[in-house]
């Protein structure tokens, strides 16, 4: 499946408040709960299952803003968090290891460079 | 070596590579501004991408033919088969920015009395008669916080003295600053002095004592009179010329660069960016910092009288920027300090040590204040909010408290680990994590939270909108971005 392909959500509702329903199979929950919490800034939130939907349910803050309006905002922000979720589940292992690098008295990633030098008297050695 | 590898329970790097292909790296991105993302890798260096490129990427779909990969390789975005130094240098990299927090804490602010001559509406703490000496530090608390100052283990100290006006207790100032030198000409540190002040008092004997000490002054100038004395009133409604005469003095006895000045930015400062900077250019000072008004203390009850919304300051902030570039295009330099730290951190590996743009928060590992009356607190902010009755960051006394039971305390170290942006809800995904910071004592004023609530968070729509203004100068104008580069 491609990470950039339309959403398959439904909203409806009016400006003031508005429903989203997300697969979350398709997205995951971690990718639906936080771009709906990066939205509880402008919008009043609430998540509910519905079999393997999930029900965001979104109501305005402002009412300058539409609450359909953020809902699609909200849409675009899940695909989004599910580019970060697939980075970070990509890129966890190294990330760990570019860590215990970072702070290692030895070269975790090329550990033969630690060997001890003819002159050295197995100082690096551990 | 090899059972060395095996027990630390990490795989070896050619685990990582992807032949034909490559490995990405980790990496952050943001909505810059329609299909335009900002991303940027684990320490900070940054690109901006179309949508289009990141998905590719993030797929694994990105040819080696297209005019963005070898950006993305050699900011380390990702890597190749063919070498993997992109994570030694990431990990060297990631060991530079956090170096810092090993020697902690370079900053100790001795405020050495809260009287004031001054009755500014927005200031936090200052008491205005001048005779109330019990707003006066006492020398035993003195010597004590000199005592703890010499036990913070870092190389670089810096002794900031402030008040109310420091000045009017300028004896306590001469003592501290003797006392320092003399202790620490037995094993010698890196130590600055800076006296925070409104240079309203400032002597030929203040003046002769700060050359023969090394003395540094740091003064406010909020802009031309007319903005200036309206925020700063004072008995004779001459803070200004003051500031000015202080000015002149103190370069003519220190050196030109012996002074600088700091601006708050009130209400009434907001319809006149041009002539606030001109002010500064006009009175040869070569840095101007833009900073926000805190909503703390006595702040917070007059913010109706001198408070704004975040989009007023933003508004601000961008014509202000855009008037010190063009003076800047012009011949004359003058660096705008806020943009200068974000770029510090945005295009290099260094850390800064700007307490409000660290993580974890730089409270009492960056920063230290010890009140007029001996209270120990995590920052000057902390110590402005005490104030009003709230102490919350007040972690000691100097005369009750050992060294060990303030620095070392669980109440600090708890405050150090949940304040690492790494983990914080929204900023661990955001683009500008490696650059940006926390501010508990904002957040605990304004959200009563010392995390706070990013998305409802003023700090952090005021920081993102810099940040996003100043990446967007870089990308989109060359003349801007030549200017912004030479701050760092």
């Amino acid at each position: 499946m491609s990470l950039d392909a339309d959403t398959r959500h439904v909203v409806r509702g009016n400006a003031q408040a508005a429903e989203l329903r997300v697969s979350r199979s398709l997205y995951g929950i971690e990718p639906i709960a936080k771009a709906a919490h990066a939205f509880t800034g402008r919008c009043f939130v609430r998540l509910d299952n519905i079999g393997d939907d999930v029900i965001v349910t979104i109501e305005r803050k402002q009412p300058h803003d539409d609450a359909q309006v953020l809902a699609s905002d909200m849409a675009n922000e899940i695909l989004d968090q599910m580019l970060r979720a697939h980075l970070k589940a990509e890129t966890e292992a190294v990330r760990r290891l570019i860590l215990a690098q970072a702070f290692s008295r030895t070269n975790l990633v090329h550990p033969e460079f630690d060997r001890p030098l003819p002159t050295d008297h197995g100082s690096l050695q551990t | 070596m090899t059972a060395t590898r095996a027990a630390s329970g990490f795989a070896s790097a050619d685990k990582f590579s992807a032949p034909g292909g490559y490995q990405l790296l980790p990496f952050r991105f943001l909505r810059l501004d329609g299909p335009r993302y900002v991303a940027t890798n684990l320490v900070g260096e940054h690109l901006v991408l179309p949508r289009d490129v990141l998905v590719d990427l993030i797929e694994g779909r990105l040819a080696s033919s297209h005019p963005r990969y070898a950006d993305l390789q050699s900011r380390h975005f990702f890597m190749t088969h063919q070498s993997d130094v992109a994570m030694e240098l990431l990990a060297t990299q990631w060991r530079t920015k956090l170096e810092p927090l090993s020697d902690f804490t370079s900053l100790h602010l001795f405020v050495v009395t809260l009287r004031c001559d001054h009755s500014c509406p927005y200031c936090q703490v200052s008491r205005v008669s001048e005779d109330k000496r019990a707003f006066d530090m006492t020398p035993e608390m003195a010597d004590r916080a000199v005592d703890l100052l010499f036990q913070s283990p870092s190389p670089q100290l810096k002794v900031e003295f402030q008040g109310g006006e420091p000045l009017l207790n300028f004896p306590l100032i001469r003592r501290v600053v003797e006392a320092v030198q003399a202790r620490n000409a037995v094993s010698p540190r890196d130590i600055r002095f800076v006296i925070a002040t409104n240079l309203a008092h400032l002597s030929d004997e203040v003046l002769s004592f700060c050359r023969e000490h090394h003395v540094y002054l740091s003064t406010s100038l909020d802009g031309p009179a007319n903005i200036h004395d309206a925020n700063r009133p004072r008995p004779g409604g001459d803070s200004h010329a003051r500031v000015v005469s202080g000015v002149e003095r103190a370069r003519h006895v220190l050196g030109p660069d012996a002074v600088a000045a700091v601006l708050t930015t009130t209400r009434r400062s907001l319809t006149s960016p041009g002539a606030i900077v001109d002010e500064y250019v006009r009175l040869g000072f070569h840095n101007i910092f833009l900073r926000w008004l805190s909503p703390f203390g006595f702040a917070a009850r007059s913010r109706d009288a001198v408070g704004y919304d975040p989009a007023a300051w933003q508004d601000f902030y961008v014509r202000a920027l855009r008037h010190v570039i063009a003076i800047n295009r012009g011949g004359y330099e003058l660096r705008e300090e806020s943009a200068g730290i974000i770029l510090r951190k945005l295009l290099t590996p260094y850390a800064s040590g700007y307490v409000d743009l660290q993580s974890p928060t730089g409270l009492g590992i960056s920063v230290v204040a010890y009140n007029y009356d001996g209270d120990v607190y995590l920052s000057d902010e902390g110590r402005m909010l005490a104030e009003t009755g709230d102490r919350t960051f007040r972690v000691g006394n100097v005369l009750t408290h050992t060294y060990e039971e303030i620095f070392y305390s669980e109440r600090l170290q708890d405050l150090v680990l949940d304040t690492m942006t790494e983990a914080i809800p929204q900023c661990t995904d955001c683009a500008f994590q490696p650059v940006c910071g926390t501010d508990p004592v904002f957040h605990h004023a304004t959200q009563g939270d010392l995390i706070g609530h990013r998305p409802t968070s003023d700090f952090c729509r005021r920081n993102m909108f810099v940040m996003k203004h100043l990446v967007t100068l870089l990308e989109d104008d060359p003349h801007a971005a030549a200017v912004l580069r030479s701050w760092v």
